[in-house]
């Protein structure tokens, strides 16, 4: 699905070289890539086109969180697009354990770019239906989407104040 | 494989007139003919995008009532909100702690 994106955009005072480096090495990954009260476990990477990253989260109490990348387009120091989901040890695709109606699957799509010695990252996200459904609606909605939307969340907050506070 | 609800509701929304309809909507529930109005196009046409919007949880038919107006339900639209929230709160979080490592790695510290 290529409905419009969300974005984020962050500088990142460090070389391209090393930026890159973080998203595409293991040992770099598993230092900063997990939410905010989890920690990470155990992680796998086999960062190519077709590859995987497969990597443990652990919670202060419970089972484990498992996440999975799978990569479908790499460009050397520019690009990384894969495909993101809840996932369990043995590596298959699983929902959001705690929210079921989640997207299964979402597609993420970095970009990485100079900005004077420092690094530009543009994160862009969206839901990544496996339903022909979703996938048909999508399509019927295309010619109309390249207006309006400007894919960002702050267009969906001022949309949410709009329908709800009217 | 079920439908996923959160996808369903991000294709409705990523129509500028479904989400013409949705603010229209948002005024009170209203039948189709009044729907159609403000658009330049086919009432048929406008109920294909209402059966979109039904599809995704976001617009409901009142079947007792004469005209079967439609009427607005928001819930879907915060439980898309919160999804996007979630991630991006994620994201944010990963990338203070790669500004601080990407620091650590320059300096040569090993904590």
């Amino acid at each position: 699905m290529n409905y419009e994106p969300f974005v984020l955009e962050r500088t990142f005072n460090a070389p391209r070289a090393l930026v890159w480096a973080a998203f595409t090495q293991a040992e770099h990954l598993g230092q900063w890539m997990f939410p905010k009260g989890m920690s990470p476990g155990k992680n796998f990477l086999d960062f190519r086109e077709g590859g995987i990253y497969h990597y443990e989260l652990m919670l202060p109490e419970g089972a484990p969180f498992w996440g999975r990348w799978i990569f479908r387009e790499i460009i050397d120091q520019e690009l990384i697009v894969n495909h993101v989901s809840f996932s369990d040890e043995g590596c298959g695709i699983t929902r959001h354990p705690m929210a079921p109606e989640w997207p299964l699957e979402t597609l993420s799509k970095t970009q990485f770019s100079d900005s004077g010695a420092n690094t530009r990252i543009r994160l862009e996200w969206s839901a990544l239906g496996s339903d022909p459904v979703a996938l048909k609606t999508f399509d019927d909605g295309r010619p109309s989407m390249t207006q309006g939307w400007g894919g960002t969340m702050d267009n969906l907050d001022e949309f949410l104040a709009k329908v709800q506070n009217v | 494989m079920a439908p996923d609800k959160l996808s369903l509701i991000f294709a409705a929304l990523a129509d500028p007139t479904r989400r013409a309809i949705l603010a229209a909507l948002a005024l009170g529930p209203m039948p189709v003919g009044e729907i159609a109005k403000p658009f330049a196009m086919s009432e048929p046409a406008v109920i294909k995008h209402l059966k979109v919007l039904e599809n995704a949880g976001l617009v409901e038919t009142d079947r007792k009532g004469q005209m079967r107006p439609r009427s607005l339900n928001a819930q879907p639209l915060a439980e898309a909100s919160s999804w996007m929230e979630q991630y991006r709160r994620f994201w944010e979080d990963s990338f203070d702690r790669l500004d601080a490592y990407l620091q650590e790695l320059q300096t040569g510290e090993t904590e």
